[in-house]
């Protein structure tokens, strides 16, 4: 038999957040952490959420076990603040990478405003969790972003490039906004590796075609990839549904429509 | 680690009204829709509005845009039922135990986008602008409709209607409610179509002097309105189809058109300015619905003297 204490999730969330913040924090410390995530849940206002997260010294294994959902509702909240650094150690790898694939696609396409948001979001990050979300986010995808913001100038920047000896403050790149140069210098600073892999693949090096071909089928690579992706994780959450049945049309004057077979026996 | 298909779906309830409601109601008083498909069918509506939420809303922690996507799955989903079944209650338990759910949004979805297209079209391009020729003035665009119909154009983006019948100038709006049902979009189909007869209307005027009236129309609450009024004075008290208004001239305009006593438009010059614009549509070979549209605009425009006062004010 279990030791838990009964609780009633949205009752108690309640009461949590009324209570003075150390007497708060013993509160929930003081339950289990099965019971710890169903306060959590439902609790369905993100900043709320967010203030119990932090009744624990460590929420690393409160975010990993939330629904991804209901933690990306809670950094939503914080994006462009700089401050979901506080928040965004805590995710898994795969957590992530399944967070991207929500957040910054808009109708299965890039959605480059919210990219960039996250971006500089991650550009807030201590270098080494941001160089392991960059290992976890398709690089592919960064330089779609970020094609047309970085150019580069005279004739030995591809060199540069190839040799893996360049920085973002070369003088043969050129940003065209200061968002531009911030992203690639805390990628530089993070992960230099990394780094020289995106100029690669932002300015098609090594590769045959010319570099806007390349770039956008790249593109439709990682596009195709993110389907997949959301495809299985959605079938293993019991979701039928795809993102191109919701745009899918249907020709009005053909409809096909199946009728239950009870009905026709019982006429 | 896990997606759950209910958590951004938590709380929703299917509009009580809606054809969908209606359906299930209807299923369960004949005993064919059971608590398992009843459930069943919960469970397909909160998945396909869960995966709406995360393909179109850029901002999780919004709980409006959360809702917003929510009615558009239950109303796309009801209107598609709708017209599945052609609006009979039996047929459409019959096809909702035995289709996808999808396929009556999808349906749904192929209805409103039409619809939507059309206003969006409208709403960005039924303006007159101005000539070359006055590009350097750096003039604005003259919309032809007011306020409240870009309100309602704007409101359709979001599956959103504010009118509850078609109405030849939209003067007051309701709340936005997301439409739910194939009437609904009827009437919504109406009202574009009388915007797009507005619009023919317009461009089929005598424009020469649009952009030089003082003060511009396009700072006007309804400009065409304006137009329509400043046309009819003109014409009454100068025989002239000129667009240019002047206060004596609204107010002399008033006074032949407005019988204060009675407080009734006068009958006979009333005709003559609708014999006019029906004529003159006539002569450019305007269908016959803009003609009749036109002719009831004219109309309502006429029974707005009522509401103008000495100092033109409401034109602006």
């Amino acid at each position: 038999m279990s030791n838990q204490k009964l609780v009633i999730p949205q009752s108690e969330a309640k009461k949590l957040l009324s209570l003075p913040t150390r007497e708060a924090e013993q509160l929930f410390q003081s339950y289990e952490k099965e019971q710890q995530l169903q306060i959590i849940h439902a609790t369905r206002n993100p900043k709320q959420r967010e203030e119990l997260y932090y009744l624990v010294p460590d929420c690393t294994d409160l975010i990993q076990e939330s629904p991804t959902e209901d933690v990306l509702q809670v950094l939503d909240t914080l994006l462009g603040t700089g401050l979901a650094c506080g928040l965004l150690p805590c995710l898994s790898n795969e957590q992530f990478e399944e967070i991207m694939d929500i957040a910054i696609w808009r109708d299965g396409k890039i959605d480059e405003h919210s990219l960039s948001l996250w971006l500089y979001e991650l550009s807030e990050c201590e270098r080494d969790d941001l160089s392991r979300f960059l290992s976890h986010l398709d690089i592919r995808i960064l330089a779609g972003l970020l094609k047309n913001r970085v150019k580069l100038k005279g004739t030995l920047g591809a060199l540069m490039i190839e040799e893996g000896i360049i920085d973002p403050n070369s003088p043969s790149i050129d940003c065209k906004d200061d968002q531009a140069r911030a992203i690639l210098n805390a990628i530089w600073e993070a992960d230099d590796t990394i780094f020289t892999q995106l100029l690669r693949e932002m300015f098609a090096i090594d590769k045959e075609g010319d570099t806007d071909t390349e770039v956008t089928t790249a593109l439709e690579k990682a596009t195709a990839e993110r389907a997949e992706r959301v495809r299985e994780r959605d079938r293993k959450a019991g979701i039928k549904i795809t993102e191109a049945d919701l745009t899918k049309q249907v020709d009005l004057d053909a409809l096909d429509l199946s009728e239950d077979e009870k009905d026709n026996a019982d006429k | 680690m896990q997606t759950s298909k209910f958590s951004l779906v938590a709380g929703a309830t299917i509009d009580g009204q809606s054809f969908l409601a209606r359906t299930l109601v209807h299923g369960d008083s004949l005993g064919r829709i059971d608590a398992e498909i009843s459930e069943t069918l919960s469970e397909d509506i909160a998945a396909l509005a869960h995966k709406l939420i995360t393909m179109k809303v850029a901002d999780l922690s919004v709980e409006s845009d959360l809702r917003s996507q929510i009615q558009t799955a239950f109303a796309l989903t009801s209107l598609g039922l709708e017209y599945g079944s052609k609006g009979n209650l039996d047929k459409a338990v019959s096809v909702l135990i035995a289709n996808p759910v999808i396929k009556f949004f999808q349906i749904g979805n192929t209805l409103t986008e039409k619809l939507l297209n059309r206003a969006s079209y409208i709403l960005d391009q039924a303006v007159i602008q101005p000539p070359e020729s006055l590009v350097h003035l750096d003039l604005d665009n003259i919309r032809i409709y007011n306020h409240e119909e870009a309100k309602f154009l704007d409101a359709l983006s979001n599956h959103n209607t504010t009118i509850t019948s078609a109405q030849v100038t939209i003067k007051d709006n309701y709340q936005p409610r997301t439409f739910t049902q194939l009437s609904d979009m009827e009437i919504i189909h109406q009202q574009l179509d009388f915007f797009e007869a507005r619009w023919a209307y317009v461009k089929a005027l005598p424009l020469d002097d649009l952009f030089s009236v003082d003060p511009p129309l396009s700072i006007a609450i309804d400009p065409i309105q304006t137009l329509t009024i400043s046309l009819m004075a003109n014409l009454t008290l100068y025989y002239q189809p000129t667009l240019q208004l002047d206060t004596d001239t609204l107010g002399d305009f008033r006074d032949i058109i407005y019988d204060n006593d009675t407080e009734e438009i006068r009958q006979a010059p009333r005709q003559r300015l609708l014999d006019w614009i029906e004529q003159y549509l006539k002569q450019d070979n305007q269908p016959d619905e803009i003609i009749t549209y036109t002719v009831a605009y004219w109309d309502t425009c006429l029974r707005e003297i009522s509401n103008l006062n000495a100092d033109n004010e409401m034109f602006l």
